[in-house]
């Protein structure tokens, strides 16, 4: 039988135990003559073994420890008590304290700094998750004015949404490519909704790398958000915002007003009175015929949300 | 059925110590007297050997020979009394740790006998003083160097290394004792070798 020095190796263990069949036990010490590196390495392990094997030992115990347990047995001692000892349970129990507090402290601060920035964070989730509650914060709400006169206008009556939750959706909706940048630009950016949105990799100019890189991002709002506003459209533009406007989905927390039910004689109160006999056409109510919107057309639209609550504004 | 587990007692413990293990099972005190001389330096060695920690020995011990009390009514004689002693030995010094890494800032033992030193002593087998200074030196600083390697090693490894080059046990006990097979604790054994010997600077 011939060994190699991979096999000579493996064998090692078990030559320093002994149990090597008498087969290998003679290759084993062949190779050993003929291989000084593995002869090496075997009287390594060994040395390693004796060493091991030297490793103290109790010679004796005395006669004392006997006693003392037996005399424990006697008594019925089987427990000996835990000693609590007591500055080092203080001292433990006042830094879960004091970091605890911190905790609290800093979640608090980090609030404060939230609603004094007027910064709304929200995590996109891959598609179908929808967006997350977020904090809330802008004071006021500031009126939109109409400023053209002619033509019909189309109104959005978004009454269960708030502009927040708007701005958060659409930007879900783009991230995941179902609307178009220039949407977003003439909706958020233009009309002041969004002030802008913290990413790292953000290029200066555009929103193309949000697209399909579900991410936290930091939405900067304005410290004021109105509860409308007034965009020109085109009409495919306006269809896309009015399904969007249909399939929301509330996430906990998030505030959903009462409906009014006739939106229509709401909504003549809103626009100026020199608006009265304009025509306004409820994109949601039962006026609305989707097949009188043309594609390429530009529609005044006016985009209703929800009234913050009293106490936030 | 109670003829086959006679048999089995018989061929696991000498007559003497199973007449002890009964005596012990009714309760006497004085036959668990005895039974704590036959076996003291047993678990001595074992906690010492497998803590590493001289101040610790005596109580771990004590803690060890009372839980042998307890429960030696279930003792029922299918494996020699030393595995099943090794067993609870190790199985106490295996919770110790683990309590003395948790609790060990908030909670302390009081210790179990007054008085200085230790009530046990240890001898090292290491090689006498030679006449050569630097060839002492050099012993104990590979001997020292080897332990400290031990000690870092995984209890997984280090248990079985010690139970085999320190304590000599065979392959058979120590799969015993840690329920696994031989296969098993060969391969750990070589294992564990493997891991000193890569880091012991020979």
């Amino acid at each position: 039988m011939k060994m190699d020095c991979q096999q000579f190796r493996k064998l090692i263990s078990d030559a320093l135990d002994g149990t090597l069949t008498p087969e290998q036990s003679e290759a084993f010490a062949r190779h050993r003559n003929e291989c000084r590196s593995c002869d090496r390495e075997f009287l390594k392990q060994r040395r390693i073994k004796l060493y091991l094997q030297s490793f103290p030992t109790v010679r004796e115990v005395d006669e004392a420890f006997r006693r003392e347990l037996v005399a424990r047995l006697r008594r019925g001692e089987m427990r000996r008590p835990h000693v609590l000892r007591l500055p080092a349970v203080a001292g433990t129990l006042a830094v879960i304290c004091l970091l605890l507090i911190g905790i609290l402290f800093g979640i608090k601060t980090y609030h404060q700094y939230l609603f004094r920035e007027g910064i709304f964070i929200a995590r996109f989730e891959p598609p179908g998750a929808g967006a997350e509650p977020y904090e809330q914060s802008g004071q006021g709400v500031q009126v939109g004015v109409l400023t053209r006169t002619d033509g019909p206008i189309y109104v959005l009556n978004l009454l269960q949404l708030r502009p927040e939750e708007f701005v958060i959706r659409l930007l879900a909706k783009y991230q995941t490519g179902e609307v178009r940048e220039e949407l977003v630009r003439r909706v958020l950016v233009d009309t002041g909704l969004l002030e802008g949105v913290r990413l790292h990799w953000l290029e200066q100019d555009s929103f193309q790398q949000f697209i399909g890189r579900p991410q936290r991002a930091e939405i900067i709002f304005p410290q004021a958000l109105p509860d409308r506003l007034v965009v020109m459209m085109s009409g495919d533009e306006l269809l896309s915002l009015r399904r969007f406007g249909l399939d929301v989905v509330y996430a906990f927390g998030i505030y959903v007003p009462q409906l009014k039910a006739n939106v229509s004689d709401e909504l003549r109160q809103l626009v100026p009175r020199t608006l009265q006999n304009a025509e306004l056409i409820d994109l949601l109510g039962s006026s609305f015929q989707e097949k009188e919107i043309a594609p390429d057309a530009s529609f005044i639209t006016l985009i209703r949300f929800a009234k913050l609550p009293p106490s936030q504004r | 059925m109670p003829l086959v587990i006679a048999q089995k007692v018989d061929s696991f413990n000498p007559p003497e110590v199973q007449a002890l293990i009964a005596r012990c099972q009714a309760g006497d005190i004085d036959a668990f007297e005895e039974l704590v001389a036959r076996y003291q330096k047993y678990v001595f060695n074992i906690v010492y050997q497998h803590l590493g920690d001289p101040g610790e020995v005596e109580d771990a011990a004590q803690e060890i020979f009372l839980r042998i009390f307890k429960s030696i009514r279930r003792f029922r004689g299918t494996s020699s009394l030393e595995t099943w002693i090794y067993r609870i030995a190790l199985n106490y010094v295996r919770s110790f740790c683990r309590r003395r890494k948790l609790l060990g800032r908030l909670f302390v033992q009081p210790p179990a006998r007054t008085g200085e030193g230790h009530s046990f002593d240890v001898v090292s087998s290491l090689a006498a003083d030679t006449l050569d200074p630097a060839a002492t030196a050099e012993h104990r600083r590979l001997a020292e160097e080897i332990v400290e390697v031990v000690n870092q090693l995984s209890p997984l490894y280090r248990e079985v290394l010690i139970m085999r080059e320190i304590q000599e046990l065979g392959y058979e006990e120590i799969a015993e004792i840690l329920g696994v097979s031989i296969g098993t604790v060969k391969s750990r054994i070589k294992r564990a070798r493997d891991l000193v010997r890569q880091k012991v600077n020979l």
